[in-house]
């Protein structure tokens, strides 16, 4: 089959690469109909990931046509249209049993190395390096499932794949992290990035009931779409903490969303210091957006961590964070949880998530797709390629 | 309650853990793994903010390098090293989310549980095994004897906190009599005795809790160098 294989920072090639197989019998094979790159594939594509090995098959947000089942897996079937959790999780440890699914504790086959860097392991990511387990990934034409009886949903009738291919990582995501704001009657959240994680968390901070949504980014297409949703918008090479400040009544955002991560631009003069510490590797992370939301957050506000952090960044401003009395809430996305509340969302017709689409592909052009995405060039807002076309 | 405050490690073994392949071993590479251990050896706030900075040298450098290939193609590389509770004592726990009787009747299995299923950990189970003492639900004890030597494994099962499942702790003791003086001199300094342990509790939970053993031995990759064991010749 065809499969997008990693090979080196900024080194992604389609190559032919054998059929997936069932392995164990919780597993299923899935043909892929919709795949995407996610913003945490550029993490990967930059190098930012430790533990990638040439040749390793990408991708987390993908959906399809079940193929085959293991002897295990009696509750879906053959010819099952099916979008499946980015997390791998096997549904009966402490972790799952409490819905925290991108925690569990037997998913991950290198789960060694990932207690060696955090102490306890995460749960496995498909196609998200070898400390996330080392499993190959979706953006490929046919890709094997773990835990398959826990990790595939039914997608209802009538509902297209561009509609309900992110409801197992990014819309998951940004509806998680809209969650961890609590959010009151009243409420003003800022969301940090304007991506697709940033756009859904602010359609899913209006589903709960905020009042106002403020967003920042800086490519002019993606603030287009944010103020389309209802966000006020500020530009991130502004003073953000001072705009933030001026717009909320001098008080603050109630909640503040980081939906951008660990490769953040920076601006000026901090900006400039943190391209140095990472040129001479003396950090790990950009972390521009967290200083700003913790700085900018009212007191006893809620900061809510969407975008991926791996290191050991430098100057985090704790101080802050800790003497205004922030509640902080992070993590991969508990997918599982909320995909089927998203799909009756998207069946109700109260959200259509396919508007951030601008780029259906085929699976040959992930070279170009992934290097246009990563430079953020206008109006590539999200990429979904077709395996089975093209 | 006893139980664990014996089980608190002493300086010797919290030297050890320092020593083994704690957590930043890892991330040993390149000009940032010096800093890391000389971070890590001074033991100060400063060195353990130059041990972080070495650390965050390391990190970006593992990415794509030949290091992490050859970290991952070992045996499974283990977590936290076990605790060394007493001289020639290796000890781990893990908390099973399944009932005491469910994990003893997993455990009790564990003797014929083949190779095939529990991969290199098996190796501690592997030479003629005596059934030392059993008390369902709470206790089993082998003797593993090979040439020259042998240890003894014995699983310990108490209840969790309620509806917090099982703990078991698994300990391997008395390794020090037997075979020749570079075998004795080997099983002290290898941590592949407390990898083994490690690996052997943490699959004996997948087990217990998933029912198999998380794999991604023959998948496909783009590596066609080491075609995948069991996916051969399926094309579609
Ligand atoms: N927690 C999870 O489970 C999870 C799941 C999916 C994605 N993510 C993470 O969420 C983040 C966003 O993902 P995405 O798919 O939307 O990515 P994306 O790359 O499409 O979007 C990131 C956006 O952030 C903007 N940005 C960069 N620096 C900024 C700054 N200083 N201020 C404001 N905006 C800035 C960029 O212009 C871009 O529009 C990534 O870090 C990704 O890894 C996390
Ligand atoms: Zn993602
Ligand atoms: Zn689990």
């Amino acid at each position: 089959m065809r499969a997008v294989c990693w090979y080196g920072p900024k080194d992604v090639r389609v190559d032919s690469v054998p059929d997936p197989v069932i392995l164990n019998p919780r597993d299923a094979i899935l043909r892929v109909t919709s795949t995407t790159i996610c913003g945490s594939d550029l993490h990967l594509y930059n190098g930012f990931i430790p533990t990638m090995r040439g040749g390793d098959i990408l991708g987390h947000e993908f959906m399809g046509i079940v193929e085959e089942v293991g002897p295990e897996v009696r509750n879906v079937r053959p010819g099952e249209r099916v979008v499946v959790a980015a997390p791998i999780a096997c549904g009966r440890c402490f972790y799952c049993q409490r819905e925290l699914w991108s925690l569990c504790d037997n998913s991950n086959p290198n789960a060694a190395l990932a207690e060696q860097m955090w102490g306890y392991p995460p749960s496995a990511i498909f196609g998200y390096s070898h400390l996330a387990g080392g499993y190959a990934g979706g953006q490929a034409e046919y890709v094997r499932v773990p835990f398959a009886d826990v990790g595939m949903f039914p997608v209802p009738e009538g509902l297209e794949d561009d509609q309900v291919v992110y409801a197992g990582d990014v819309l998951a995501t940004a509806y998680m992290a809209a969650e961890f704001c609590e959010i009151q009657p009243g409420d003003t959240v800022a969301v940090w990035g304007c991506g697709a994680v940033g756009l859904f968390a602010m359609n899913s901070a209006f589903l709960l009931g905020a009042e106002r949504v403020i967003a920042i980014d800086r490519v002019p297409s993606r603030l287009e779409l944010a103020r389309g949703i209802g966000a006020e918008t500020v530009d991130d090479r502004d003073d953000v903490v001072e705009a933030l400040k001026e717009l909320t009544g001098g008080r603050g955002p109630d909640a503040c969303i980081d939906a951008v991560g660990m490769e953040a631009h920076g601006i000026g003069l901090q900006g400039a210091y943190d391209r140095v510490m990472l040129a001479l590797r003396l950090t790990t992370d950009r972390v521009t957006v967290l200083r700003q939301a913790i700085q900018a957050c009212r007191k006893g506000g809620k900061l809510s961590i969407a975008g991926v952090y791996g290191g050991f960044p430098d100057k985090l401003p704790i101080g802050a964070l800790m003497n205004k009395g922030l509640t902080v809430r992070t993590g991969q996305v508990h997918a599982h949880r909320y995909i089927p509340r998203l799909l009756e969302i998207i069946a109700s017709g109260r959200l259509d998530p396919s508007y951030v689409l601008t780029h259906p592909l085929p699976l040959d052009e992930a070279p170009r797709a992934y290097r246009a995405f990563n430079d953020k060039e206008d109006g590539w807002i999200k990429v979904v390629f077709k395996p089975q076309e093209g | 309650m006893l139980d664990k405050l014996r089980g608190l490690p002493s300086r010797a073994a919290a030297r050890n853990d320092v020593g083994g392949p704690g957590p930043l071993a890892l991330v040993m590479i390149g000009s940032g793994g010096a800093l890391v251990v000389l971070g890590v050896r001074s033991r100060s706030p400063l060195g353990v903010a130059l041990a972080l900075a070495g650390a965050g040298l390391a990190y970006r450098g593992a990415s794509g390098s030949g290091f992490v290939d050859r970290l991952l193609d070992k045996t499974p590389a283990a977590g936290t090293p076990p605790r060394r509770a007493k001289r020639d004592e290796l000890t781990r726990t893990a908390t099973v989310n399944r009932s005491r009787e469910d994990v003893y009747a997993l455990w009790q299995a564990m003797p014929g549980t083949p190779a095939e299923t529990l991969g290199p950990p098996r190796e501690l189970l592997e030479g003629n095994i005596d059934l030392l003492e059993e008390s369902p639900g709470e206790l089993l004890r082998w003797r593993v004897s090979r040439d020259g030597g042998g240890h003894e494994l014995e699983v310990a099962l108490v209840d969790g906190p309620p509806g917090r499942g099982t703990e078991v702790r698994v300990t391997v003791r008395g390794e020090r009599g037997g075979g020749s003086v570079v075998a004795r001199v080997r099983r002290r300094v290898t941590p592949l005795r407390e990898q083994q342990l490690a690996e052997l509790l943490r699959r004996s939970k997948h087990l217990a809790e998933a029912g198999e053993i998380p794999t991604t031995t023959g998948q496909p990759s783009g590596r066609k160098q080491e075609p995948p064991t069991r996916a051969e010749g399926r094309t579609r």
